[in-house]
């Protein structure tokens, strides 16, 4: 019994290797702002983004979909040189009705930086990525949508 | 890390040691001194370059031992900064590994012994009598 069941476990999650999806959606940059702001005690330049989102992700929801998080992340070097990625806007997608994404994506966790300031930094390119989840088996990643590299805007007063 | 993880699923995990951790990982950390290790995402990853040395000519390349990440749950609306007694970020030596995989349930045979250890006994004996039953 055990047995059959693993089986079938098995050809489940194998199963999901067939779906080989690749939504792509569209990122747009509707307003950036580098400003000062108080973040766990500590006076620093935050940058903050809006977007608009447009997004067809049902394709992604199949058999073995549980559920998938989607998220908005912003690459860019700083002064130092470090490489930084950093998640600026998520989400947990748990049905297909919620796939087709079509928001104004508001500043949800501020862009920081370990110098505390975007000065002499690269400049920074927002993506769209997604982490499906299965109910059995292999956890996969893709993106969805990727801006041209933005320059971080001077900075504009306190928060 | 619920919705997609819940007690007792069986998570597979990797740690390839010269491989840096993607944003949007699933890791699995323990903060020295804490008793039990959390399952959460990465949200932040920062690739910190060694410093130059005055003679070195060659653009330094950032180590994946060097990395610095910070995770949060999916449902939490706050980082873990919270969680690390201290630590701005987590260092690589406090990832225990990244979640490649996941079997729902499996995990409850191994707490419904432990927390029923009659249980335990129970299965062994009924084990050993089917092994002098069932001989062939």
């Amino acid at each position: 019994m055990s047995s059959c069941l693993m089986a079938m476990l098995a050809a489940i999650a194998l199963s999901s290797f067939l779906f080989t999806a690749d939504p792509k959606g569209q990122l747009v940059i509707s307003n950036f702002k580098v400003a000062d702001a108080k973040v766990n005690s500590r006076s620093q330049e935050v940058g903050l983004a809006r977007f608009n989102l447009t997004a067809d992700l049902t394709s992604l929801f199949h058999w073995n979909t549980k559920q998938l998080f989607i998220y908005v992340t912003a690459e860019y070097n700083n002064s130092d040189g470090t490489h930084n990625e950093v998640v600026i806007w998520d989400r947990i997608v748990l049905r297909k009705e919620d796939a087709l994404v079509d928001v104004v994506v508001p500043p949800k966790y501020p862009l920081r930086d370990m110098r505390y300031s975007f000065k002499k930094s690269s400049p920074v390119r927002f993506a769209l990525k997604y982490n499906l989840m299965p109910y059995v088996g292999a956890l996969t990643y893709g993106e969805a949508a990727r801006t041209e590299p933005e320059p971080f805007p001077p900075k504009v007063g306190k928060l | 890390m619920e919705p997609a993880f819940y007690r007792g699923d069986l998570l597979f995990l990797t740690n390839p040691p010269q491989q840096r951790y993607n944003i949007g990982d699933i890791t699995v950390y323990k903060i020295p001194g804490a008793d039990i290790p959390i399952v959460h995402r990465v949200m932040e990853t920062r690739d910190v370059v060694p410093k130059k040395s005055k003679r070195s000519t060659e653009a330094a390349t950032p180590n994946p031992e060097d990395q610095l990440v910070l995770t949060k749950g999916d449902n939490n609306p706050v980082d873990d900064i919270a969680l690390y007694r201290g630590l701005k970020h987590l260092e690589r030596r406090h990832v225990v590994g990244k979640v490649r995989g996941f079997l729902p349930y499996v995990g409850y045979v191994t707490i419904a012994m432990n927390d029923f250890p009659q249980l335990k006994y129970a299965l062994i004996g009924g084990l050993g009598l089917l092994a002098l039953v069932q001989r062939e």
